[in-house]
């Protein structure tokens, strides 16, 4: 984990991969959470994602904030914060986070406001290094949908008034870097724009789902990664372990991630095929299916971090060393086949 | 016909407009005349083409049809009445589909999109099509390295200089000031560089792109992904070309067929013909046959209903052909087949980008 990278023009520079946190409190328990974050540190995997809605899946009131706790708790106890980078989100407006603010997050200063220090708290810590928009404030098309649809408007909360919100906590002190999640070129293009204009705040990187299954981000968004400098934070490589081959025909293997939690993003029909015909590939080349997954994914010129996750140490010790593991020209040009007999089954 | 105007200017243009891509050269100069004048009397005002048409393109051809288009007008006077669309070429790309391979015969190949280009361009196409003014100004391709043909991702190439859209937009903005020009336009564009060229007509005051001509049909519907919301947020909408997939979703290259006489026997193209778009062409064409009607027909309905769409742009060799799919244009599709061709799009996105 020696070549760290920076996180657009921001100050940050982060290391290749980034450890997810998302199920910490939900399939992972307390003690487990803090040894796998120890391990990711100890390897250079110093830089955290979270969420003040995690854990995941099934956010309800009850575990509301429960992941930044645990986080908090570790980095108490492990101390030397600032050999750590920390990044948290701020949900949006849902049906499946009325159960937070009362479901008041429409992402406007107030809705900032509260949720940084909200999370601040939790973390036990005075700045979080990156903070995000979970999702736009404004329907579009980036969670589980190829194309957009246009809506009658819901009247969303204009792109200025919260990146002035969110400038306003990075003069605070309180936020180093700002990121947008789950969001489309419209989106990215309207807040670069309005940071220019207004002399604002710059967002550093966009948290996308990226894999093998769902690669719209190369459609759109790459080509302003590399020409604007706002990277990719890339989730899910695995497609939720469906990648890691455990789930082929239709296996349901007892305590993973999908028997317990099923899930249609990953599982589609066109899903399947396609994660079929990459776990045959894998192992036609002598590879493990899981990591040729985080190879690929973690390879991409546009990624700046890939986010990892897994309950068992094991796991973690994989992606890492995949992370760095080199994908032969005839492997690569087997992806492409694949991908263009059967391009994003997932969004 | 249903009427919808260039972006935030005041210029309406048919639901269908004329392509005039195969004007000239599959299409002979009488029979091209004809359907010019056939198009209008059916309601179309809007007419599409280029300085570089007919296809495919060789040097002892470049301009043709602009000149056939330019005498049709002069003969009919129906100039005033019509919505005039042209493009500039951009640097020649590395990859040219068709007999001559290269497209460095365009004024020796300086055809970046740069003030010396769009002028050479606009003035010639001025000439040929025997007007003072365009309605509808584009250039026909970005001056950079993207994923504008046949490329699903973009992959950046470091090496690539472009003009910056800064340039190729003032000099845009100059030929509408002069008024050369009505309104401008961007084609085969991506959201990137179509952001940058609202940004700098924000900034800059210049005049602000009105529309994008972008490939659209059922086996590229690419243009959904990040395209559709500059189009509703931004007022930038869809000129759709290729709604039938250069005539693959007519069904007729099915099972490798190649009929005599028809463009891809004649001037094979690797598009829209691979695999997995044979895959979905047989899927759509399994789907319309269910529903009583014509692959193409539901091809054509599909496209014009899309919300982003201003303008469909449909091509055709025969006039008897250029009526059947200005009516499957204007016919919506039922519940039933929008939500069968969801099914085959979600098995099988995009497989001819």
């Amino acid at each position: 984990m020696s070549v760290r990278r920076q996180l657009g023009r921001s100050a940050i520079a982060v290391p290749p991969l980034c450890m997810g946190t998302m199920t910490f409190g939900r399939m992972v328990e307390e003690e487990r959470a803090h040894t796998l974050m120890s391990l990711a540190a100890d390897r250079g995997v110093d830089f955290f994602d979270t969420g003040e809605m995690y854990p995941a899946p099934a956010p309800d009131a009850e575990s509301y904030g429960r992941t930044e706790r645990m986080i908090g708790r570790w980095l108490k106890a492990r101390g030397r914060r600032d050999e750590l980078l920390i990044a948290t989100k701020v949900v949006g407006n849902a049906p499946y986070t009325a159960h937070i603010r009362v479901g008041r997050n429409r992402l406007d200063r107030a809705t900032l406001r509260a949720a940084i220090e909200g999370s601040l708290g939790r973390l036990g810590t005075d700045y979080v290094d990156l903070f995000q928009l979970h999702w736009p404030d404004r329907k579009t098309n980036a969670i589980m949908q190829l194309g957009y649809v246009h809506a009658a408007e819901d009247d969303p909360v204009p792109i200025a008034e919260t990146l002035d919100a969110l400038d306003e906590l990075v003069r605070e002190g309180k936020v180093r870097a700002i990121g947008l999640s789950n969001e489309t070129p419209w989106g990215v293009w309207r807040f670069l724009d309005a940071s220019e204009r207004l002399g604002l705040e710059r967002i550093a990187s966009v948290q996308n789902a990226y894999s093998l299954l769902a690669r719209s981000y190369e459609i759109g968004l790459a080509e302003f990664a590399h020409r604007e400098d706002v990277p990719l934070i890339g989730y899910q490589p695995l497609a939720m372990g469906m990648l890691s081959g455990i789930y082929e025909d239709g296996a349901l293997p007892p305590g993973r991630r999908l028997t317990r939690h099923p899930h249609a993003r990953y599982t589609s029909p066109a899903a399947r095929r396609a994660t079929s015909a990459y776990v045959a590939l894998a192992r036609a080349h002598g590879l493990d299916p899981a990591e040729m997954a985080v190879a690929f994914a973690a390879s991409r010129p546009f990624m700046a971090s890939l986010i990892i996750a897994g309950t068992e140490p094991a796991q973690l010790e994989g992606s890492i060393a995949a992370a760095s593991m080199p994908l032969s020209a005839e492997l690569l040009a087997g992806i492409e086949l694949i991908h263009r007999d059967n391009s994003n089954p997932s969004q | 016909m249903q009427i919808g105007t260039l972006g935030r200017t005041s210029i309406s243009v048919s639901r269908v407009g004329l392509g005039t891509m195969m004007l000239g050269e599959m299409i002979p100069p009488a029979e091209a005349k004809r359907q010019l004048s056939h198009a209008v009397e059916r309601g179309i005002n809007f007419i599409d083409t280029s300085e570089m048409y007919p296809a495919p393109l060789r040097p002892t051809t470049f301009g043709l049809t602009e000149t056939l288009i330019g005498e049709w007008l002069s003969e009919t006077g129906l100039r005033d009445r019509l919505v005039l669309s042209t493009k500039v070429v951009g640097p020649p790309p590395r990859e040219v589909i068709g007999p001559t391979k290269t497209l460095a015969y365009i004024r020796d190949g300086k055809t970046r999109q740069d003030r010396a280009n769009l002028r050479a361009g606009i003035e010639g196409s001025l000439r040929r099509l025997k007007t003072d003014y365009i309605d509808l100004f584009q250039p026909h391709w970005p001056d950079r390295s993207t994923n504008d043909f046949k490329k699903l991702g973009y992959v950046h190439d470091p090496k690539d200089r472009p003009v910056p859209i800064e340039e190729t937009l003032d000099a845009l903005d100059e030929l509408v000031r002069e008024g050369k020009v009505r309104a401008i336009g961007v084609s085969n564009e991506t959201p990137w560089g179509l952001s940058r060229y609202l940004s700098a007509s924000e900034r800059q005051g210049k005049t602000r792109v009105a529309t994008i001509t972008n490939a659209y049909n059922l086996l590229c519907r690419t243009f959904e992904v990040g395209l559709a919301e500059f189009a509703h947020r931004e007022d930038v909408g869809l000129l759709a070309y290729s709604p039938l997939a250069m005539g693959v979703l007519s069904g007729k290259y099915l099972d490798g067929n190649r009929p005599d006489g028809a463009r891809l026997s004649l001037y094979p193209h690797p598009r829209y013909t691979s695999e997995a778009a044979q895959r979905a062409t047989a899927a759509y064409a399994a789907l319309a046959r269910e529903h009583g009607v014509s692959l193409a027909a539901m091809a054509l309905g599909f496209v014009a209903e899309q919300p982003f769409l201003v303008s469909s742009l449909i091509g055709a060799s025969t006039i008897a052909q250029l009526d059947a799919d200005i009516d499957a244009s204007l016919t919506p599709l039922t519940a039933d087949l929008r939500a069968g061709i969801a099914a085959i799009h979600a098995a099988i996105s995009n497989p001819g980008p």
